[in-house]
């Protein structure tokens, strides 16, 4: 009965951060949603980690945050690069590779 | 129950400070809205008993991401993005975006309703349950031996036995001290039959009941006069209170009557503080289920009723057998049988200890602990930790070559060269009349290709 | 020293490796090393020749075929049976030739070593020389027919290549000789399609082309076994066993008669060869023992030639076994008739157009009629070609290959008429008696003797057609030796006269005999020109030209006889070597030419008169004529050319030649006058050969020949009638031309004959000196017919109607317009159509994709979201259906 609700919880969350990264210009923002995306997943992998009683899902959570520290830091070296150039993080004003 | 409520208050502030983080319009705001709910999460990790992640996700992700972010929003003073600069290219993603999160939420909502209603089907009528057959005849008798009834004609000692349910074989040939493993037999009521090893008549007969979902283990043990009894356990698998492990104790030993077992906590000071009454006075062919904390111990069997007087004054006539050390390990439910043992050398019987096999619970009690975390990944997943560890490498140098700024200097050549073309240019254009550098001769205009390109 | 034969293949070898290092190094040794290399390697030959001769005499004259190393199999096409192979026989035919043409030959390219001397091309001919000699060799000892076809065309090559020499000379002199080559080689290309038919025939009639196959020959070794074992009566293992049952016990076949005086019985032989013991026929003919036997041979083991003998002894409807069994397990068998697909012809028919495609091959490379007309034009050569080539053996190849064929010519007969040899008969005389006619009105020196080549072929053409093969290839040796010698007198002379003419003209200051001098002078100097060389050079204008006008206008020409005169006592050692070569010639008694001479008529006299043989008489009367003519037109060439006065300033300041030239002449004179009496007929008393005939013995050559010829004629004993006629005949002819002649009246003061002075024969004169209008004729009847048919096929058909309407109406027009055709509608319109088409498809659609990539991140992440909710969707669905 726990992990439904832990389940439901991390599926707000997620959608939460969808939300986010759709709809948010500061690009800085849109990376927030994106942590708030991986949270939510990583909540969703300790509940079950928990259900089933393995270690695994800790792992993988364990995992996730690592990676996610090194893609905060590239992208965020990103946004500093693209804010040299143009002056401006709004990701509206990015959109050189149009077709 | 208190978890619940926990998880109640917990996950809604989460909710609540992840919708704030969307709906702040600073950026600095937004920031410390994660914060929020990243501590929250990291409680709702504890909930789940899993310390060390709840450790990390404060430490990391609180702590060192949410700085960078943060640094990085007030070096690009990036807090507010500057208003009515951009129009809004496409109207439709809004919507769109609600219309698809909302539908992903009701899937999966879905999904999770379809799991429950699978979980909650009811039991069909013919469950299955857990059956077991553990022979606990005296071990090392040589199968050809016999003994001597009083007044009657010898009879041989049945060592190897087998067991039928229901009229069919459902083990073969055990010998005693051993056990098999656990069978799924349908639930509800059976007959078994003990026979001796390839013997067509039964020895003895009985019925059994079983419910669904349980366990049951059939114990065969001998009288004092030689004979054999069957007799019914069923195992406990409730979950064992943290950092105990549980033992139950069936009493198989024939000849001596009632029995109490005593535990030597230390054998450095073999004296009545280290003694602690386990079991006492438990006949044959009755149990006892104690929990003790994990650990190694030596175990002694006591005459009935004599305990306290052993605990306190190390009785030695009390003491009927020294028994085997025995590991307890945390949250582990252990059958242990007390059977008889014929010793090879003497030939005297004395008592021994069957290990009826491990009933692992349903929680490690280390889960989720640091420790048991950092055994799979430096034991188990090392490889993959290394691979990560050389992402974060490269997301390292990324990050370098991403934000070097070269250094921009003009180039001083390029002026001087055209400081000299200049003038060559004006002097032909002088004598021609007409500017080279300006107008450039046109090539004769290829006439259209009526393909195409 | 036994296997001395074993060296055969050094023949061959020497002159090839002469030839390589002149062809390839030549320039850089210079010319003093390039004539020494190319002299010793001819002269290298001679011992071994005599090696070879050595091993015969030991070897009681058996053949021997020598395998050469590593060339066991030169043609060998197993799945069609046939294995020719590289090898080369060594019997007495074949070393009688290479003796005398390794002897020849040195001296020759000794005598070249400085006739030659400043040519700018001399190592080449050098080179040409050693080639010339590698293939001569390779035809004499070939032992089947292929091998010596190809030393055939390699000898045609060599005569051609040296013919031509001098195809740069200046004043169209070079154009002439380039002509004589090419007249040459076409005259000899007619004749070698003659032989390669019946190599052809032979090969399909036979299997094979071996003249005689290895194993019909007694092995060396077995042979030396045999001798030096006690037991002569063959006994020997390795034969005993494989013999038929006609000649158990006795398969090798020993046949020992004494040969010496015993003349009667060399009339009474029929001439059966003595190599063939399976035959059973022992004769009083048989001079020598025969080592070996072939009756345990099967036919179609055995060569060419016994073959021949085994199928024309069979009767009409007989057959023979071969030997060779079909898959289907029947032996095959032969009979006389030889299947040609859709008809079958006779043996002895078989053998008749063999024969006489052997005569038309004979005929172009020994220059007989109708293809002689070659040879007198082949002098525009140097004059060591002319000697070597010309004269003393490449001509008597053809003479050779039928003494070779001398079973199919005995068996080529039509009821027992040798038809063939009637027929080769009338070609000598003929031909003997027409040149030596010719040669009568000619004034270029060496075209005389030219002549006189075609002449002496004759001759012995027609001793091989009266059978009497022995007879003809003594009178080729001898004629070998005086008429190389009197080839080398005419170039000593020509030499001489040269050297007097650029002395006269120039070079008084400087002293007589200086041969530095017309070194300078050489690239011109021979100006041994041919003034009618082919049919559209106009002999009648170019001969008025020679008749009046003065020699100062025109060039002057060492080689006229006319501007001779008086050298006797300029060159005397030239003078008297040639006097020696013309006595031999002409047949006086006792130099070679009266042997050779009084053989062949000897041989007609008895085919005449004991035979009755028509033979015979058109011989004797032919030849007997010929031999006159033979003795009058070189009395006459001594008379122009040495006695009398010295007609020009040229023949004034004449001199003798250095020895490289006038050894060679007098070694050659030396020969001359005693060569002839290696075959001193029998039943001559011994006085009248000084000796000799008690040294060599009777018929000592023609008994050497007959272990080669199994089909010859016996040699007659001495005719006293015709040696006495022939001798009356030839001492009359040159007192005629000492009278017409003699006494300063050689050349009259128009530089006429005077033959063509007197009325009453200067009509014939004429005849003779524009040599029969042989060249006319065939200019006439051949050369214009075909000038006119090659200009019609190449103007009309070939130009007018394949180049002009064919190819640029038809084919050009009709590529054009299908060009057309294919490119504008088809190509334009239908294949340019759809590629375009897909190419404007693919740019719309890829313009309409385009508008999907919009650039916004957010886009991008719907696109995403929406494959998620539909993945998801995916998932769910089951559940849903459930």
């Amino acid at each position: 009965m726990a992990i439904d609700a832990y389940i439901i919880l991390s599926a707000v969350l997620f959608s939460m951060g969808v939300l986010g990264v759709l709809l948010k210009r500061n690009a800085i923002l849109v990376f927030m949603s994106v942590e708030l995306m991986l949270n939510a997943s990583n909540l969703a992998l300790v509940a079950f980690a928990r259900q089933w009683g393995g270690l695994e899902g800790h792992l993988f959570v364990f995992f996730v945050i690592t990676v996610a520290a090194a893609e905060v830091a590239v992208g965020l070296a990103l946004i500093v690069a693209i804010f040299r150039t143009k002056q401006s993080i709004n990701i509206d004003e990015l959109h050189q590779m149009e077709g | 129950m208190i978890e619940n409520v926990l998880f109640g208050i917990v996950g809604i502030f989460a909710v609540f400070a992840a919708a704030m983080m969307l709906g702040s319009k600073n950026a600095v705001h937004s920031a410390l809205w994660l914060i929020v709910n990243f501590i929250c999460v990291a409680v709702l990790y504890l909930i789940l008993e899993a310390s060390f992640l709840a450790m990390v996700q404060i430490a990391v992700y609180a702590g060192a991401i949410m700085v960078l972010f943060l640094f990085v929003i007030m070096l690009l003073g990036a807090e507010r993005l500057p208003v009515g600069e951009s129009v809004r290219t496409y109207p439709w993603v809004g919507g769109a975006a609600l219309a698809l999160v909302l539908s992903l939420v009701i899937m999966l909502s879905l999904v999770i309703l379809f799991a429950g209603q699978a979980e909650t089907t009811p039991e069909p009528v013919n469950a299955t349950a857990q059956l077991r057959l553990l022979n606990a005849a005296i071990e090392g008798t040589e199968e050809t031996e016999t003994v001597a009834m009083e007044g009657e004609a010898t009879q041989p000692v049945v060592t190897h036995v087998d067991l039928y349910v229901n009229g069919e074989l459902f083990a073969d040939d055990i010998e005693a001290g051993h056990a098999t493993d656990f069978t799924e037999v349908p639930a509800g009521d059976h007959t078994i039959a003990i026979h001796a090893a390839g013997d067509a008549t039964p020895l003895l007969t009985s019925a059994i009941s079983l419910a669904p979902q349980s366990s049951l283990t059939v114990i065969v043990r001998p009288t004092a006069d030689h004979a054999l009894v069957v007799d019914t356990l069923n195992d406990d698998f409730t979950p064992v209170q943290r950092r105990n492990g549980r033992v139950t104790v069936y009493n198989a030993f024939p000849g001596v009557g009632a029995i109490s077992i005593v535990r030597v906590n230390s054998i450095l000071f073999d004296d009545s503080r280290n003694l602690d009454i386990l079991v006492s006075n438990l006949a044959q062919g009755d149990s006892a289920s104690v929990e003790i904390p994990e650990g190694r111990y030596e175990w002694r069997v006591i005459e009935a009723g004599r305990e306290e007087e052993y605990r306190n004054t190390l009785a030695e006539d009390a003491l009927l057998y020294r028994l085997p050390d025995i590991e307890i390990e945390r949250g582990v439910s252990k059958l242990q049988v007390l059977a008889a043992e014929t010793d090879a050398v003497s030939g005297q019987v004395r008592a021994d200890l069957i290990d009826g096999g491990n009933l692992v619970g349903d929680a490690a009690p280390n889960f989720g602990t640091p420790e048991s975390v950092g055994g799979l990944l430096f034991i188990d997943y090392l490889l993959p930790l290394q691979l990560v560890a050389l992402l974060l490498l490269a997301a390292m140098v990324g990050v370098i070559v991403l934000t070097h700024r070269e250094d921009s200097q003009p180039k001083p050549s390029r002026a001087t060269r055209r400081k000299v073309s200049r003038p060559l240019t004006s002097v032909i254009a002088a004598q021609t009349g007409t500017d080279v550098s300006t107008n450039a001769p046109q090539l004769p205009q290829p006439t259209q290709d009526p393909v195409g390109d | 020293m036994q296997n001395l034969a074993y060296l055969a293949p050094l023949m061959i070898l020497f002159p090839s490796i002469g030839a390589f290092i002149n062809f390839f190094w030549g320039n850089r040794l210079g010319e003093r090393y390039s004539a020494i290399i190319g002299t010793v390697a001819a002269g290298l030959t001679f011992p071994v020749a005599l090696a070879l001769l050595s091993y015969l005499n030991a070897n009681s004259f058996q053949a021997a075929v020598i395998n050469p190393p590593f060339l066991n199999s030169w043609i060998l096409i197993p799945s069609a049976g046939v294995e020719i192979g590289w090898n080369q026989r060594v019997d007495t035919l074949s070393v009688s030739m290479l003796v005398f043409i390794s002897f020849v030959g040195t001296l020759i390219h000794l005598y070249a070593s400085s006739y030659m001397h400043g040519d700018p091309r001399f190592p080449r001919f050098f080179a040409y020389l050693n080639m010339f000699l590698a293939f001569m060799y390779t035809l004499v000892t070939g032992n089947n027919f292929l091998m010596m076809f190809v030393g055939w065309e390699g000898v045609g090559l060599c005569s051609y290549l040296l013919i031509g020499f001098w195809w740069d000379k200046t004043r169209g002199e070079g154009w002439r000789n380039a002509n004589a080559a090419r007249k040459a080689f076409i005259a000899n290309r007619i004749g070698d399609f003659g032989v390669l038919m019946a190599i052809f025939l032979i090969f399909w009639t036979f299997g094979t082309l071996d003249f005689y196959k290895p194993t019909e020959v007694a092995n060396v070794t077995a042979m030396e076994n045999l001798r030096s074992g006690d037991d002569h009566h063959g006994e020997g293992d390795d034969h005993s066993e494989e013999g038929s049952g006609e000649h158990e016990g006795s398969q090798i076949i020993l046949i020992a008669e004494e040969t010496e005086g015993e003349g009667d019985g060399h009339g009474e032989g029929e001439g059966e060869g003595e190599a063939h013991g399976a035959e059973g026929e022992e004769h009083g003919h048989a001079a020598a023992p025969v080592y070996y036997d072939n009756s345990h041979l099967t036919f179609s083991q055995l060569g060419v030639f016994n073959q021949t003998i085994a199928l024309a002894k069979l009767k009409d409807g007989e057959t023979l076994e071969t030997g060779v069994i079909s898959e289907d397990g029947i032996a095959e068998t032969r009979g006389r008739m030889i299947d040609f697909g859709p008809f079958s012809l006779d043996i002895h028919t078989v053998l008749i157009l063999i024969t006489l495609f052997l005569l038309l091959g004979a005929a172009g490379k020994s220059a007989q009629i109708p293809l002689f007309v070659w040879l007198p034009d082949a002098m525009a050569g140097p004059t060591p070609v002319s000697a070597l080539i010309h004269a003393a053996t490449m001509v008597t190849a053809g003479v050779y290959i039928m003494v070779r064929s001398n079973v199919f010519l005995y068996y080529a007969t039509i009821d027992g008429f040798q038809i063939t040899s009637l027929i080769i008969t009338i070609v000598g005389a003929t031909t003997a008696i027409v040149a030596g006619f010719i040669a009568i009105g000619q004034f270029d020196i060496k075209r005389v003797l030219a002549y006189s080549t075609v002449s002496q072929l004759g001759f012995m053409v027609a001793a091989v057609g009266m059978g009497a093969y022995a007879a003809a290839m003594f009178h080729m040796i001898t004629h070998a030796f005086f008429k190389a010698l009197l080839f080398l007198g005419s170039g000593s002379v020509i030499h001489g006269v040269e050297h007097g003419h650029h002395h006269g003209h120039g070079h008084d200051d400087h002293g007589h005999g200086r041969h530095d001098d017309h070194g300078q002078h050489h690239d011109h100097a021979h100006g041994e020109h041919d003034d009618h060389s082919l049919g559209d050079h106009n002999p009648a204008v170019s001969q008025h030209a020679d008749a009046h006008d003065a020699h100062h206008e025109t060039p002057f020409d060492p080689q006229d006889m006319r501007n001779m005169g008086g050298l006797s006592q300029k060159m005397p050692i030239t003078y008297w070597t040639y006097l020696i070569g013309t006595l031999a010639l002409a047949g006086i008694y006792p130099f070679a030419g009266f042997w050779s001479k009084d053989e062949i008529l000897a041989d007609a006299w008895k085919l005449f008169l004991g035979d009755g043989d028509l033979r015979g008489v058109i011989a004797l009367g032919f030849l007997i004529v010929a031999a006159g003519m033979t003795a009058f037109y070189m009395g006459r060439q001594i008379e122009m050319v040495f006695h009398g006065k010295p007609r020009t300033p040229a023949a004034e300041n004449a001199s003798e030649n250095p020895w490289q030239i006038t050894v060679p002449l007098m070694i050659l004179a030396f020969f001359s006058l005693f060569v002839g009496f290696i075959n001193i007929p029998s039943g001559l008393a011994n006085i009248f050969s000084f000796g000799f005939y008690g040294t060599f013995g009777g018929h000592a050559l023609s008994d050497f020949l007959d272990f080669s010829i199994a089909r010859g004629h016996p040699a007659p004993p001495f005719n006293p009638i015709v040696a006495l006629t022939a001798l009356a005949i030839g001492i009359g002819a040159l007192v005629l031309a000492r009278l017409l002649y003699g006494g300063g009246r050689a050349v009259n003061a128009d530089n006429k004959d005077p033959l063509e002075v007197d009325a009453n024969s200067r009509d014939i004169w004429r005849i003779a000196n524009r040599r029969m209008y042989w060249d006319e004729i065939y200019n006439a009847v051949f050369i214009m017919p075909y000038t006119r048919a090659s200009n019609f096929l190449a103007n009309v058909v070939d130009w007018n109607f394949f180049h002009d309407y064919f190819h640029d109406t038809v084919i050009w027009k009709g590529f054009n317009s299908i060009g057309q055709l294919l490119s504008k509608p088809f190509d334009l319109g239908i294949i340019d159509g759809i590629v375009n088409g897909v190419g404007r498809v693919t740019q719309w659609f890829s313009g309409q994709l385009r508008r999907s990539q919009t650039g916004y991140v957010r886009i991008y992440a719907i696109a995403l979201l929406v494959g998620v909710v539909a993945v998801v969707l995916l998932m769910l669905l089951p559940a849903i259906g459930r």
